[in-house]
């Protein structure tokens, strides 16, 4: 039986060239593929010859004259050591000869180009010296001299992307087969990236992926949104690692990735059709290579952040002066301090990432090894974020029909976060540090927490430091497969999958310091989940290749079970505050404690056929029928069909001879993805239990929510048209994708219900999306000689629109004090800002001024006057990413930016209102004071006042920007110096993440959102913790 | 080698056949809708959560709460207090329909009548006999009295809402969006609901304690007195005849000798309550003494809410009603600017007391009256001398009046129907200070819009009259603009 072994490598090839270890050579295959290896380093005739004998004779009966040959090949090479010469050839691809290209002796620096027609020639050469081949846009080739006076070269296209092996759904696709949508982030895009999270890996480096923090907490996780909103509630796609679905992406440690996939269109996600819907990012990590000796990787970066900006408020003189305005007296000599709260809350946050790994491989097994050690303290006080991880990854082939694998990593991780998107006297902390006068300072004689001087606001170290807090998970991730070539073309393959993570949280407020500790007289809150997940793939796959014909088929069942499970409690009463656990707690209700087990069940039987005929017409069709438990019987399984096709029109005759194209392909796809974001047992009314009262024998119990048996899949369907073209020899290479993705029975499972209906919300098909975009990649390479540039550019732009809804409309992102400020409508895009129009302030007595409905001034506007007032919606996102490198010293500048979005900067609700004792900002020293200023900050308010202040165009700002996201230089020590360390490689790198920020966006962050993923809430900061700027040094060793 | 490949073969195809039939899941930590009211242990627990509504869930705030934020905030009893903006809109009678403690009570409201649906519809279809023949009538007369009294709050609020009697149960459009009915349809429910109730409960329950927790007769009673009063058109008749049977009723309510033990705290469930929230700090606490008393009485040292008017102090003190004054408000120096009572810290400022013993923020033991005989007493009176007996009238309003030392009414306050009203007002307002009863008090007696525009509240920061702007409109709450919003089918105004 004839085994193709896909891992074949440069490496086994050397150590055979050197005539060593022949009898290892059991394997007849892999011979085979080194003798072709060889005929390419070795002359024109004699390959011929060879490659006949070998075909004819050992693929027939395996005997062992071949070993005799390639001895004979090789002791001819030997013998003609040490005789220095000229050497003379010609270097041509398979369409003529190439001139320019570099011909370099291994090892020194004597190197020719060759001439126009192709044509080198070397002196001073010996029979032992390798000549390397390198060439824009072709595999660079090695070639020892040997005896011959006369070399003819023939380069192969390198066209790396396009052999590219891309991850896709259960299996591998090389990039120019590829007829979906699908964006691949490399070990290019991955190094020398210092990040800790994944997302923050791909966004800008891809079109049409677009990354949200909701804040910049050292623990808060980065949501990727693909394609635009097609979901409500959690947009996030499906993360697939090593292919386990994995839940919480923070889980990943972003250095032991080794590729990341990206199935944005439908026919590319169908395989993953019930949970495809919002996209599919497909991590593969870390493998050793085949027949590798080990390598040992130490990578260590450490490096420190900080807010980029701080506000301006007003100063202790300017505070007690708003304060007389507003009519607040105290004694202020009471009062004495000038405390900068920006400045105590805001710190130097350090971060620091090692990793340890090993990687290597013999020729059955594969391996690779790390360890990790992430800690960051971050630019806010009190938070900080700490995972140590390790991660092992192991391939055996153990004989030849059956291979095995694992992957294995298990996460410690904790963090510490403060309350941030918070009014300041609900214990927001970087609101808190805006709204706190400077006049106070952060501890009372008796050791508690100060507060405002006029009323009991604590100052925002109550909650920062107050509450002692901490997030923690332990998790395992692991999956195990084995794989079986059955017959001849097919292969099964069998993966177990579990993921188990432990998350616990514990807060304990001690009864002394703070306002709310002494009303309870201290609190403990305890929380445990654990979540499981089991999934079990099984698979078979069919490959054939006969004459042009390219046949890939598969079919399997996938089975995932869920399950999660949370107990709480909370504990008041403690009698002192140094032990803080639940247990020490004396007064423990039963509405305290709390138990939730949920779990989920998913079915589903996948097919999908790829067949290729010349590689030049390509066609995949896939089907996936999906059963889940979070539906009723009658709607529990859906259909998702899908289709695609492409055509490599270079592949053509007529395009043959048109040398500056060296790839052209239209691509074209339509499918249906499925999607099931609910919650278990949606379907059922359930009855809920803890209302209880005193009476009775029993405890109280009432409905839930709305049994729903109607309940069924939210489906996307998406049409995909795609053009990758990559044009002279490589230097430009890009893709331009078009979608329509239609969403229908999108499941919301907060639909809003009027209340009178005596439920809140109930989980429903509530609406239907559509989503249109464009997305533009463009990668080239500018300069490609010593010192070399590259950039890639890409740009994507998306509109999404309401088709259907089932309520009138869906209001949301309520700010405190203000209520909604983002409307969802039929017909118009997610998510519009929704308020007055603020038109200006009256010279006469201060007051804000605001349209109604008919265009007229108003005080006091009705709900009725309420307009779309703003669109957090882009117009277009782009990243560019430029390359320099010059011998070892490389420069990556990465910008990506937003263009056309708005945001409500809801921060200034809380800091320009003058309704409250808070501090304010500086603006409001503009403020209206007597009849005739002509200002645009309203006067003074009486206290609580809001009409001065409401969600309106005053508070709606431009928050495009365009964003210096990173800067890393780094240089590779030269490798000869290294040799003699014995270092494989050494590099030095220093990135400078969010080094600058161009934007009119008056707020600490443009690109945060106090809401997160929630399609219709988007475009609101309110107290959002920014993202910092950073600071870091890293080394890179290996060994 | 072989064998191994066979097994490994023979698992995979078992690993192929996938079992659909394990998509069926059942609720691990939660009952269905399917089996959970199956029992009459599961309809008396499903009863307890209509009660829950009282003393839990979202209803939590407004019972202990906003209920006098509404009626005493809102009306000339009492400033907000505290540093909540939307309750110094309730203050200032400037409440905008995106007030959020409009829809959040709203909801709970709707909340609860559903649970009392859900109870009126669940428990004829118990099979048992026992249940049958000794709870069933009282399981119906409780679940319709709850309902009832939850519209009654509602309609006070609100003016006419959407009816809803049965459990919603689907998501439909012609479901779920029901126009309101007028206030004389809602106030029809509710006096249907409590005549049903009347006949269904007993006057008593066997332990003093759920007599004073469970719907009674006697609660059935005293709320369809309320109702038939403050409907648009009063029927003093029924009204007066539904205060007789509460007084015929075997729970023998009568008035407390001593006006302080009615809030001292050591009296709950007493001769004179009717009903109250029973709080017992473990299964629910109340968190009404915290936010009221002054620091001295509490944990908390941030400024209080609700905080007794000028003018009401000053009634108490121009009627030389020092019993009641005492129960009701205490004053203490405080360290913070109260803009009323002290434009500077240190200031004497008054707090209401009649609800004691603070304990934490929100584990209380101390209950609130829902209904409470002196009440009654003085609507008795109200509908007396809504029938033109005006001797009977204020022979009512004189024993609520001796009870607290204070003379009878004078001639001049007694002889004419009109000046019989206002002091029976008046009285109530002393009485019931801080109880919730007074915004209602006002509307039924169409005092509301003179009594704010009259009131002359001076706010030391600037040294004006606070201007109420009381206008006809603003009468009711509106209809919180979330909900219409949600429901196209809501009209704004009155109906």
């Amino acid at each position: 039986m004839l085994l193709l072994n896909p891992h074949f490598d440069q490496h086994s090839v050397e150590k055979n060239k050197l005539g060593i270890n022949f009898t290892l050579l059991t394997n007849l295959n892999y011979l085979l593929m080194n003798l072709k290896q060889i005929v390419l380093k070795t002359k024109r005739s004699l390959i011929e010859n060879c490659k006949e004998i070998l075909t004819n004779s050992l693929r027939l009966n395996g005997s062992n004259k071949c070993f005799l040959l390639i001895g004979i090949v090789f002791l001819a090479s030997q013998s003609v050591l040490a005789q220095t010469r000229t050497i003379t050839g010609t270097v041509s691809d398979d369409k003529g000869v190439l001139p320019g290209v570099s011909v370099l002796v291994k090892g020194t620096t004597k190197g020719i180009v060759s001439d126009f027609d192709g044509v080198f020639k070397i002196s001073n050469v010996n029979a032992n010296d390798i000549l390397i081949f390198t060439y824009l846009g072709y595999l660079s080739q090695e070639i020892s001299i040997g005896n011959s006076n006369e070399l003819n070269v023939i380069l192969k296209e390198a066209s790396r992307e396009l052999d590219e092996v891309v991850v896709i759904g259960y299996g591998t696709q090389k990039t120019r087969n590829i007829t979906s949508a699908v964006s691949v982030v490399g070990e290019e895009d991955l190094k020398l990236r210092p990040n800790t999270q994944v997302a923050a890996l791909v966004y800008g480096k891809t079109p049409g992926v677009v990354a949200t923090a909701s804040s910049g907490q050292p623990g808060q996780g980065i949501s990727l949104n693909i394609r635009g909103s097609s979901s409500l509630g959690d947009q996030q796609p499906l993360y697939v690692v090593d292919g386990v679905i994995i839940s919480d992406t923070r889980s990943i440690n972003p250095a032991d990735v080794e590729k990341i996939s990206i199935l944005k269109d439908a026919a590319s996600a169908a395989i993953y059709g019930a949970q495809g819907a919002n996209g599919v990012v497909l991590i593969t990590t870390k493998l050793g290579k085949k027949g590798t000796a080990a390598s040992v990787n130490f990578n260590s970066y450490s490096g420190i952040s900080s807010v980029v900006k701080t506000a301006d408020v007003l100063n202790a003189r300017q505070y007690q002066d708003l304060m007389a305005d507003l009519g607040y007296n105290t004694i202020w000599s009471r009062f004495p301090y000038k405390t900068n709260w920006q400045d105590e809350i805001f710190q130097e946050g350090l971060t620091q990432n090692h990793q340890l790994s090993l990687s290597g491989g013999s020729d059955k097994t594969t391996y690779y090894i790390s360890g990790t050690l992430y800690d960051e303290v971050g630019a806010v006080f009190s938070t900080k974020a700490r995972r140590t991880s390790f991660k092992v990854n192991l391939d055996q082939e153990i004989n030849d029909w059956l291979k095995v694998g694992t992957r294995v990593t298990y996460n410690n991780y904790s963090d510490v976060s403060v309350n941030d998107t918070s009014s300041g006297d609900k214990g927001g902390v970087i609101i808190g540090a805006l709204v706190t006068p400077p006049v106070i300072t952060k501890f009372n004689n008796d050791g508690t927490f100060t507060t405002n001087p006029f009323q009991v606001w604590e100052n925002p170290f109550a909650s920062a430091e107050g509450i002692e807090r901490g997030y923690k998970t332990r998790e395992f991730t692991g999956n195990a497969f084995a794989e079986l070539k059955l017959l001849k073309d097919f292969t099964f393959k069998s993966s177990l999958s579990i993921q188990q993570r432990n998350e616990d949280y514990d807060e304990f407020v001690d009864p002394f310091r703070t306002d709310s500790g002494r009303s309870d007289n201290g609190r403990a809150f305890a929380s445990r989940g654990t979540y499981q997940f089991v999934g079990f793939d099984n698979t078979i796959t069919y490959k054939k290749k006969f004459n042009n014909h390219n046949i890939e088929a598969l079919v399997g069942i996938i089975t995932q079970d869920y399950r999660w499970e949370n107990q709480s409690i909370t504990a008041k009463d403690f009698t002192s505050g140094e032990i803080g656990t639940v247990g020490a707690g004396n007064l423990i209700r039963p509405d305290d404690v709390s138990t939730n087990i949920s779990e989920q069940k998913n079915i589903a039987y996948i097919s999908r056929l790829d067949y290729g005929f010349q590689d030049k017409y390509l066609f995949t069709v896939s089907l996936r029928r999906d059963g889940s438990s979070v539906f009723g019987p009658d709607n529990r399984f859906g259909l998702f069909p899908s289709v695609s096709a492409g055509w490599r029109l270079s592949k053509e005759k007529f395009l043959a001879d048109v040398n500056w194209i060296r790839d052209l392909k239209l691509r074209s796809s339509w499918g249906v993805n499925g999607n099931d974001p609910i919650n278990p047992y949606s379907y059922l009314g359930l009855v809920q239990q803890g209302a209880n009262y005193p009476i009775g024998a029993q405890g109280g119990i009432y409905p839930l929510n709305i049994e729903n048996n109607s309940l069924k899949w939210e489906e996307t369907k998406q049409f995909n048209f795609g053009l990758d073209f990559s044009l002279l020899k490589g230097r430009i290479s890009t893709s331009i994708d078009v979608y329509r993705k239609q969403t229908d029975d999108v499941l919301f499972s907060n639909n809003p219900l009027p209340a009178t209906t005596g439920f809140g919300s109930a989980t429903g098909n509530a609406l239907g999306l559509k989503n249109e975009g464009f997305e533009f990649l463009i990668n080239t390479i500018n300069i490609d000689k010593k010192f070399k540039w590259s950039s890639n550019f890409n740009i994507s732009i998306n509109r999404n629109e309401v088709t259907k809804l089932t309520v009138p409309e869906i209001a949301s992102g309520s700010i405190a004090g203000r209520g909604a400020a983002t409307i969802t409508r039929l017909n118009q895009p997610l998510s519009q800002f929704y308020g007055y129009v603020f038109a200006g302030v009256d010279a006469d007595n201060g007051r804000a001024q605001y349209l109604t409905a008919d265009n007229q001034l108003t005080y006091t506007p009705d709900a009725e006057d309420r307009r779309i007032i703003g669109d957090p919606n882009a117009d277009f996102v782009y990243g560019f990413t430029n390359n320099f490198s010059y011998k070892g010293f490389e420069l990556t500048v990465f910008l990506q930016g937003s263009q056309g979005n708005d945001m409500i900067n809801a921060t200034r609700f809380d800091t320009e209102a003058m309704n409250s004792p808070n501090n304010q900002s500086a603006t409001v020293l503009n403020r209206w004071r007597t009849p005739g200023d002509i200002t645009n900050v309203p006067g003074i308010s009486q206290i609580g006042n809001i009409e001065n202040s409401l969600i309106s165009t005053r508070f709606v700002e431009d928050a495009s920007y365009l964003r210096v996201k990173t800067v890393t230089l780094s240089y590779n020590l030269p490798s000869d110096l290294l040799k003699k360390v014995k270092i494989k490689g050494l590099t030095i790198y220093a990135t400078g993440e969010n080094l600058f920020t161009f934007t009119n966006y008056s707020g600490f962050d443009p690109e945060v959102n106090t809401f997160g993923a929630n399609a219709v809430a988007q475009g609101i900061d309110y107290g959002t913790f920014p993202q910092t700027r950073k600071l870091i040094l890293g080394v890179n060793l290996t060994l | 080698m072989r064998l191994l490949k066979i097994l490994t073969i023979t698992i995979g195809i078992l690993a192929f056949t996938g079992c659909e039939d394990s998509l069926e899941l059942n609720p691990i930590t939660s009952e269905t809708s399917a089996t959970a009211y199956d029992e009459p242990a599961e309809i008396e627990a499903a009863l307890i959560g209509v009660y829950n509504s009282f003393g839990g869930g979202g209803n939590r705030e407004y019972f202990q709460w906003d209920l006098l934020n509404f009626q005493d905030t809102r009306s000339d009893n009492a400033y907000a207090g505290g540093d909540v903006p939307e309750l110094f809109a309730v203050d200032f009678i400037n409440i905008v329909p995106t007030n959020s403690r409009l829809s959040g009570h709203w909801g709970a409201f709707y909340s609860a009548i559903n649970k009392a649906n859900n109870v009126l519809e669940r428990a004829p279809l118990i099979k048992d006999e026992e249940f049958k023949a000794s709870r069933l009538d009282q399981v119906m007369g409780e679940a319709y009295f709850l309902r009832a009294y939850h519209y009654y709050h509602l309609v006070t609020m609100f003016s006419g809402v959407p009816l809803i009697t049965s459990t919603t149960k689907s998501i439909r459009p012609e479901d779920i969006y029901v126009p309101r009915s007028t206030s004389v349809e809602v106030y029809a429910q509710i006096l249907s609901d409590l005549e049903k109730a009347i006949n269904l409960l007993p006057d008593t329950f066997p332990s003093n304690f759920e007599t004073k927790s469970r719907a009674t007769s006697g609660a059935a009673n005293a709320l369809a007195a309320k109702a038939n009063l403050q409907k648009p058109t009063p029927d003093f008749q029924a009204a007066l005849d539904h205060i007789l049977a509460l007084e015929n009723s075997s729970a023998n309510y009568e008035l407390l000798s001593d006006y302080n033990k009615l809030f001292d705290g050591s009296n709950e469930n007493n001769v004179e309550s009717i009903l109250e929230v029973q709080f017992d700090g473990i299964i629910h606490g109340s968190f009404r003494p915290s936010i009221l008393s002054p620091p001295s009485r509490s944990i908390q040292s941030w400024r209080k809410f609700i905080t007794p008017s000028h003018d009401i102090i000053n009634l108490f003190l121009n009627e030389n009603d020092i019993v009641r004054l005492t129960a009701t408000v205490l004053f203490e120096n405080v360290n913070w600017i109260d803009e009323y009572w002290g434009n500077q810290q240190g200031s004497s400022v008054p707090f209401v007391y009649k609800w004691k013993n603070a304990v934490g923020w929100d584990q209380s033991t101390t209950n609130n009256y829902l209904l409470r005989y002196g009440d009654i007493v003085l609507l008795k009176a109200e509908a007396l001398n809504g029938l033109n007996k005006l001797v009977e009238a204020t022979a009512q309003v004189n024993r609520i009046r001796a009870r607290v030392n204070l003379p009878n009414l004078t001639v001049q306050q007694s002889n004419s129907k009109e000046a019989l009203k206002l002091a029976i007002l008046n009285e109530r307002r002393l009485e019931l200070a801080f109880e919730g009863e007074r915004w209602n008090d006002l509307v039924r007696n169409g005092e509301a819009i003179s009594t704010m525009n009259n009131l002359k509240e001076r706010d030391l920061r600037t040294g004006e009259f606070v201007n109420y702007n009381m206008t006809p409109e603003k009468l009711f709450l509106p209809i919180p603009q979330t909900e219409r919003d949600l429901n196209p089918s809501l009209i704004p105004g009155f109906l």
